[in-house]
């Protein structure tokens, strides 16, 4: 048989394989993973609401072809100009370049809690189309009621320490750039986007705000100016998928809390009060320092916050005294009394960002002590003076100790080592 | 307009048939005839000649799917178109090349000893076809049914385009032992 008798054979195969091959970019992904629930680390900052200006009141929407922006890289500029279903190149954006950028900031909310995203909720946020490296994971935000504030995704690409993180909320926030030229949005199956590159540092962020099917979409990823070409790749691939949400998808009714953590909170206005707190009350000092004052004691339990917190001042000096469960997360922070390199400051002259080890620095800025262990060299190691003009000329220091399940945390501005050190030799008397 | 409107249209001989086709089916024919003819001339010939084969064959057809039943028109037109232009040695290159794959399997002689019916070698392909994860199927057929380009479906699929080529000549080699086992000698 000749190689085109052949070819014409296959001409007349089953037409489900046919048809299969060419609607599979609109189907549901057979290969799409399933995605392990993972924290996304995303610049969602919990303060109060800042205003943006409106700074770019001019916007170049580039057509389809991408062919008015001088030096942009276009779509196929073959003879044939329409977008072809079999034969399409990869879109490309344009990345306004930014000179500096302006956080939007959410209003802090008490109680906002977050689950993992699970397999059903993650098949409604992915896009009808994908990249076989691309997989999803996330969590979802929602206030105390239980009502759905935000979505935060995030997507592998072809570099795996890099993923997009994608914000995902019904109302407008992020960040505002500032472009060293004309803002130009570039459109993605009639989607608008605004992609920005913005380098601070080592670092180099890719971002892009959009507003697909009344949801507003924040892309972002940070990368190093090695991964830049590869990585304005995958970015863009991302960005691609997104746009490809059909009419009033995703639909995050379906993303509800499986559990509204209980809130707890209540304030002391009194050390004696404080004190009768059953969890923790008594690893609270037994008296404040001369001329403190009573301030706001603050005992609160919400999702992964559990804490009996007080905080006292005189003039400038201040004492702030925080008892909280020991998690395993702290114990790279545990040190012993005879490993000075882990705590003593003497050995880590200001700028202590300069003179502490990379390695160190955790347990250098807070390190745990065992409490049977503590001494009071131990504490005057921990302690320094500064001559700051305008500020308390007092002990300085920030450590924490462990009584068994339980961390005492003390930072302390004007407070002699000597109190400190007594307080909580106290405590171990409890 | 949906398919079946369109169909209708071939079959009342409304002429608004063939202008509802192209708006719908246009690029999709183009593209297939460009990826086996190279260029854009003999690509628009075989799409219009498709739209008339359309309007010959429907009725007595029906076509479910109508994409597909175009999509086999212009392929059978655009490998004819081929024959003739390699034999006036003009041709895309890039059909030369799938089929130089094909080739690999076949015997490449046009012996009339070669008893063998046509349709059991369809049906043998399809079952082969029908034993391959989804995926693999699909590149397959994006290859060898649609011509394209190892770059175009390595970013179709969000592969490497050496994992298309490694993928692609793993099935052929398997489609080969396949019908050699069922007594297909090509």
């Amino acid at each position: 048989m000749r190689k085109e008798d052949f070819a014409e054979v296959l001409g007349d195969i089953d037409e489900k394989y046919i048809q299969e091959a060419e609607t599979m970019r609109k189907s549901n992904n057979t290969v799409w993973l399933k995605c392990s629930a993972m924290v996304a680390c995303f610049c969602l900052l919990l303060a109060t609401v800042a205003v943006i200006p409106q700074l770019f009141l001019r916007t170049t929407p580039i057509p389809p072809d991408n062919s008015d922006v001088p030096g942009q890289t276009t779509s196929d500029q073959s003879e044939d100009s329409e977008q072809k279903e079999d034969q399409r190149t990869p879109w490309t954006a344009y990345f306004n370049e930014a000179t500096s950028r302006l956080d939007a900031n959410r209003a802090y909310i008490k109680g906002y809690f977050t689950e993992p995203l699970n397999d059903t909720e993650l098949a409604v946020l992915e896009p009808e189309m994908h990249f076989a490296y691309m997989n999803c994971s996330g969590y979802a935000g929602f206030d105390n009621y239980g009502n759905l504030l935000d979505v935060v995704l995030s997507v592998t690409t072809s570099l795996p320490e890099n993923p997009v993180t994608i914000a995902i909320t019904d109302y407008s926030f992020g960040s505002s750039y500032v472009l060293s030229g004309e803002e130009v949005v570039s459109v993605c199956e009639k989607v608008e986007y605004r992609v920005y590159q913005y380098e601070v540092g080592n670092t180099i962020t890719l971002a892009a705000d959009a507003s697909i099917n009344d949801l507003y979409f924040h892309f972002a990823m940070d990368v190093t100016s090695e991964q830049l070409e590869r990585a304005k790749a995958d970015f863009q691939c991302v960005l691609e998928c997104f746009a490809t949400y059909e009419a009033g998808k995703p639909d995050l009714s379906v993303i509800t809390p499986e559990e509204i953590p209980e809130l707890m909170e209540q304030i002391f206005h009194t050390l004696a009060e404080a004190q009768a707190e059953p969890d923790f009350g008594q690893y609270m000092p037994s008296a404040l320092p001369a001329g403190f004052e009573e301030s706001t004691i603050r005992r609160f339990q919400f999702q992964n916050s559990n804490y009996l917190s007080g905080l006292w001042s005189k003039g400038l000096d201040d004492l702030a005294w925080v008892v909280s469960p020991y998690a395993e997360a702290d114990a790279h922070r545990l040190t012993s009394v005879e490993d000075k390199e882990n705590y003593d400051l003497a050995l880590y002259p200001i700028p202590r960002a300069d003179s502490v080890p990379d390695e160190l620095r955790e347990i250098v800025d807070n390190p745990i002590f065992d409490a049977e262990e503590l001494t009071l060299e131990a504490v005057y190691r921990r302690a320094y003076k500064v001559n700051d003009a305008g500020d308390t000329d007092g002990w300085r220091m920030e450590f924490s100790v462990k009584y068994g399940d339980v961390v005492v945390t003390v930072r302390a501005k004007g407070v002699t080592p000597e109190w400190v050190y007594q307080q909580l030799m106290l405590l171990n008397t409890k | 307009m949906d398919d079946a409107k369109i169909v209708q249209l071939y079959w009342d001989r409304n002429e608004q048939a063939i202008p509802a086709t192209a708006n719908k089916y246009g690029n999709y024919c183009s593209s297939i005839a460009k990826n086996i003819l190279g260029n854009r001339e003999d690509a628009e010939e075989c799409v219009n000649d498709t739209y008339w084969n359309a309007w010959n064959f429907i009725p007595p057809h029906r076509p479910d799917i109508l994409s597909t039943f175009l999509g086999k028109i212009t392929r059978n037109l655009s490998l004819n178109r081929y024959k003739h232009n390699i034999a006036d040695k003009r041709g895309g290159t890039q059909t030369a090349v799938v089929l130089d794959e094909i080739a690999e399997f076949v015997s490449g002689t046009d012996s009339v000893e070669q008893e063998m019916d046509r349709k059991e070698l369809i049906q043998a392909i399809d079952t082969f076809l029908s034993t391959l994860p989804a995926k693999k199927r699909m590149v397959f057929i994006r290859r060898y049914w649609y011509f394209d380009t190892i770059s175009t479906i390595a970013y179709r699929f969000g592969m490497t385009e050496n994992h298309v080529s490694v993928t692609l000549n793993r099935l052929r080699c398997k489609l080969y032992s396949y019908l050699l086992e069922r007594g297909f000698d090509l």
